[in-house]
């Protein structure tokens, strides 16, 4: 297309879309300070931040903060209630529940930011080669997206779950495979009106290949979405786990998860109410939290969303 | 109410014949589907026993001697069951769910699970064992009024071995002379050469492929009651529908109202005993779950208590005296491969034995709902190992890390290192979790005492089965459910290898295979149960099994529900799956919370 223009409109242009590129760069700067600027003006999304972190403090730490080995049974220790020895009781293996719990914030922060590495992975460069280079590889790509749209997406991930067995790395590779598909025609999206943008053009005018153009010059400016996307992504793939985990087809014991807490002690409801209730109060919260988080960034990394 | 997936040699012929009479795969897994329900019922009640007898006697005890019996008209007894019945043609499928106590077979189990006389009034065995003379007691007749004869049980065996009835589970009566012949569709025999004759109305002789001493058991089990023929063969496959019915037993079905429930009235002409006591029972599909507080809300006479509910009910001073813990006459076992590693090596399995503490999984994990199992056969069975006097089973069996890790010692594991990766593989469908936490406990036990790192793989009942059948899996957790109260039952439908439809385990022992023919021909009961100790022995001492605990259930009664059997050991027995009289034996007495009903 380009190659159609006059010479002197071409270069013309190219001075203007470098203009503009600087332009947005600035302007991206700003955009981060004032982003955080406006997430901390909000008091749920700090909220759920604090929560976030807190989660994330008891997954890294997990080995310190337990006070008992997750997996040691205690065969002497079996279906204790809540007491100081055991602030959340045992199991009826006589494991303590609150070592279990936290250890159970590390599978679900693995399997949160695990798998959204392999959606990004997956799902960001085929998102990107099909908006830039549009044509068959965007056509044959994007059907591909929409068959793999068409599956309901925990029965496929039950299927894939059941054909590689139970495992933290299945489920990452389980919630990678179905979950790309979002990811992909959301960065799709971005760049087909990206690469229209007069700072392409410039890019190229100055001899950029597509490969410095997407990384360098699109896809940094389809971040934001991207960002927010992989927030809500997060929680998503927890509660998948759990819900794997509660069918018993996610983790597999001895190491714990929340899912397979609740799925294992459901039973035990009317008996001992401890069992089922804590891991479901955490699952609750960390998906809460997650949210808020998430909505929060998106108000802040993206005015325009605002009313 | 057993899982007919536990029977080896069934799904195997059951199989092979779907496939002769073009049942596609799909309907043969449908069925299996069928039967994992079938087995989840059973693992929703299988939970719960509390198995201290002292207990249970307490319980029987405290429930209020109370009242009269209240009048005929409200002798109603309202008893759940936990899904609809594929029929009541016990004849053709033993494992149809419905109601057993419509017939009466030529014997019955006593709580003793004893086979005793019923249609038949005696029978005789001749001196080499291979012929049995059933005499049919006169003047019994079916519902319509005709008579009941030899000639029914002679219809009705053959019915089930024909091939071209289809009967899912004829090996049952694979015993009888050309049994396994006519119904694999052997060259040469035919329904007519199959050894069961009525010489007269009151005479039934029946001929054995050998001396086979348990086969009075196997007449008392459901595979040998009986159908009724102009009914079969004017209704075909709708002849048990309420209004085509007709039957021999002390009840009556009245209707059926499909995937609602079906009514059962007293059949004032039986003439056998026991007779019913109760007028009327009221049978309606209630999901095991949901049991429980539908009994809390007086709208059942009794319920099924998951083992997880068994605290609260304990707790509670009105339901605590309403609970009935009875064995479930089964085991829970794990079968080591012979094939892979580690435990293709003999020490090995040996040691699993010594590793696992079977009092702490009983009575720590499991709350007491079951009895530590050192063997095959479970006390309510003749052929009970007693540990008391058999004193080999200490050494083979007793709870000893330092003797499992002793018995490492030369093998390439030895100090507990070097270990191969290990699954222990279960079904995860059923009793409510229960087979998955004893697996977690089992895997904490291999840690500690083997150093072996263990992880657990659940399977749905399908999924299971097959990868038992095809030995696919490293080490099996697993239960099996007697059918009939015999040795034979548990020793030659798990263990016995010198079969051509194949092995639930791998254990494969020519020497062991002869004992258990050797024992099915012995001539005395007592010859025949050291045989049967002896294979038993022989088994453990290869380390084919290590046996875990025999379950128990726990059911809930309501007050004025009386006359609930027991033993003569004083232990409560249920209808289970192999007594089936108690809808006889019970009663209603008069109390202040008991509904009127009609």
């Amino acid at each position: 297309m380009a190659a159609t223009a006059p010479a002197a409109v071409q270069r013309k242009t190219t001075v203007a879309s470098a203009d503009d590129a600087k332009l947005q760069m600035r302007k991206e700067t700003n955009l981060w300070r004032d982003a955080w600027r406006r997430l901390l003006r909000n008091k749920l999304a700090v909220a759920g931040m604090v929560v976030v972190l807190f989660f994330l403090f008891l997954a890294i730490f997990a080995n310190l903060i337990a006070p008992y080995p997750y997996d040691k049974a205690d065969f002497a220790q079996t279906y204790q209630f809540p007491s100081w020895q055991h602030p959340f009781g045992t199991s009826p293996l006589g494991q303590d529940m609150l070592s279990r719990l936290i250890y159970g914030a590390r599978v679900s922060m693995l399997v949160g930011l695990g798998a959204q590495v392999i959606v990004l992975l997956i799902g960001v460069p085929l998102g990107a080669i099909a908006g830039f280079y549009g044509g068959r590889t965007d056509l044959y790509l994007m059907r591909f997206v929409d068959v793999m749209y068409a599956f309901p997406t925990l029965l496929f991930v039950i299927l894939i779950m059941s054909a590689l067995g139970p495992g933290l790395v299945n489920i990452f590779i389980a919630l990678g495979l179905t979950g790309w598909v979002t990811l992909c025609r959301l960065t799709r999206g971005q760049l087909l009106s990206l690469r229209e943008k007069e700072f392409v053009l410039a890019a190229r005018a100055v001899g950029a290949k597509s490969g410095r153009i997407i990384t360098k010059h699109l896809l940094p400016n389809a971040l934001t979405p991207i960002i927010i996307a992989v927030t809500f992504g997060i929680p998503q793939a927890i509660f998948t786990e759990a819900a794997l985990s509660f069918i018993g087809v996610g983790i597999s014991p001895p190491t714990p998860s929340w899912g397979q807490m609740v799925g294992e002690y459901q039973f035990y409801m009317r008996s001992y109410w401890y069992l089922a209730t804590f891991p479901t109060i955490a699952i609750g919260l960390m998906m809460l939290a997650f949210s808020f988080l998430g909505d929060g960034l998106r108000d802040a990394l993206d005015p325009r969303m605002k009313r | 109410m057993q899982d007919w997936t536990q029977d080896s040699k069934q799904v195997e012929l059951f199989m092979k014949r779907s496939e002769s009479a073009g049942v596609s795969r799909r309907d043969f897994m449908k069925i299996l589907a069928a039967a994992a329900g079938t087995s989840a019922f059973v693992a929703a009640c299988g939970p719960t026993a509390v198995p201290a007898p002292s207990q249970a006697d307490e319980s029987a005890a405290a429930a209020p001697a109370a009242g009269e019996m209240v009048t005929d008209e409200q002798q109603i007894f309202r008893n759940p069951m936990n899904q609809e019945p594929a029929s009541h043609d016990f004849n053709f499928d033993l494992y149809c769910n419905g109601e057993t106590e419509l017939f009466a077979g030529l014997l019955r189990f006593d709580t003793d699970y004893k086979p005793v006389s019923y249609v038949a009034e005696s029978y005789s065995v001749s001196d080499d064992g291979t012929v049995y003379t059933f005499k049919i007691t006169p003047g019994l007749t079916w519902t319509n009024g005709d008579p009941v004869t030899a000639g029914d049980f002679e219809w009705s065996f053959k019915r089930q071995l024909d091939p071209a009835s289809g009967a899912p589970y004829a090996a049952f009566l694979f015993d009888i002379k050309n049994g396994e012949a006519v119904n694999t569709s052997a060259e040469g025999v035919t329904v007519d050469d199959i050894g069961v004759k009525a010489t007269d109305d009151a005479t039934l002789e029946i001929t054995l492929e050998g001396a086979r001493g348990y086969f009075p058991t196997v007449m008392a089990y459901l595979a040998a009651l009986p159908a009724h023929r102009p009914s079969v063969e004017k209704f075909a496959e709708k002849w048990t529908e309420a209004a085509n019915i007709v039957t021999n037993g002390p009840w009556k079905l009245t209707e059926w109202q499909h995937d609602s429930h079906y009514v059962m009235e007293r059949n004032d002409d039986f003439k056998l005993e026991p007779k019913a006591k109760m007028r009327k029972i009221i049978r309606p599909i209630v999901l095991t779950e949901a049991q429980l507080s539908a009994y809390e809300a007086n709208e059942l006479d009794r319920a099924l208590v998951p083992v997880a509910e068994l605290k609260r009910i304990q707790a509670d001073p009105e339901l605590s005296k309403e609970i009935n813990t009875f064995s479930l006459a089964g085991t829970f076992y794990l079968a080591p491969s012979y094939s892979m590693a580690p435990f293709d090596v003999k020490e090995v399995r040996q040691a699993l034995n010594h590793a696992i503490d079977r009092d702490v999984i009983v009575n720590s994990v499991l709350q007491g709902i079951g009895q530590p199992a050192l063997t095959f056969v479970a006390p309510d069975s003749p052929g009970y190992v007693d540990p008391a006097q058999n004193e080999w089973l200490k050494d083979l069996t007793e709870y000893n890390p330092q003797k499992a890790m002793d018995l490492l010692k030369g093998t390439p594991y030895e100090g507990g290192q070097n270990w191969p990766e290990v699954k222990i593989t279960y079904r995860s469908d059923e009793l409510a979790g229960v087979p998955g936490l004893v697996a977690q406990a089992i895997q904490a036990m291999l840690k500690e005492n083997l150093n072996m790192d263990v992880t657990l793989e659940g399977l749905e009942n399908a999924v299971f089965r097959s990868s038992m059948w095809e030995h696919k899996n490293q080490l099996t957790y697993v239960r099996w459910y007697m059918d009939y109260p015999d040795p034979n039952n548990n020793l030659f439908l798990v263990w016995y290898s010198s079969r051509a439809s194949g092995s639930r385990h791998e254990y494969a022992d020519k020497e062991f295979d002869a004992l258990v023919d050797q024992a099915a021909g012995a001539p005395t009961f007592e010859e025949r149960m050291a045989l049967y100790i002896e294979a038993e022995k022989r088994m453990i001492e290869d380390g084919a099994a290590t046996y875990v605990y025999y379950p128990f259930g726990v059911r809930l009664y309501k007050p004025w529900v009386q006359g609930l059997p027991k033993n003569s050991a004083g232990l409560n027995v249920q209808d289970w799956n192999i007594y089936f009289a108690l809808t006889q034996e019970v009663y209603v007495v008069d109390h202040p919370d008991r509904p009127e009903l009609s």
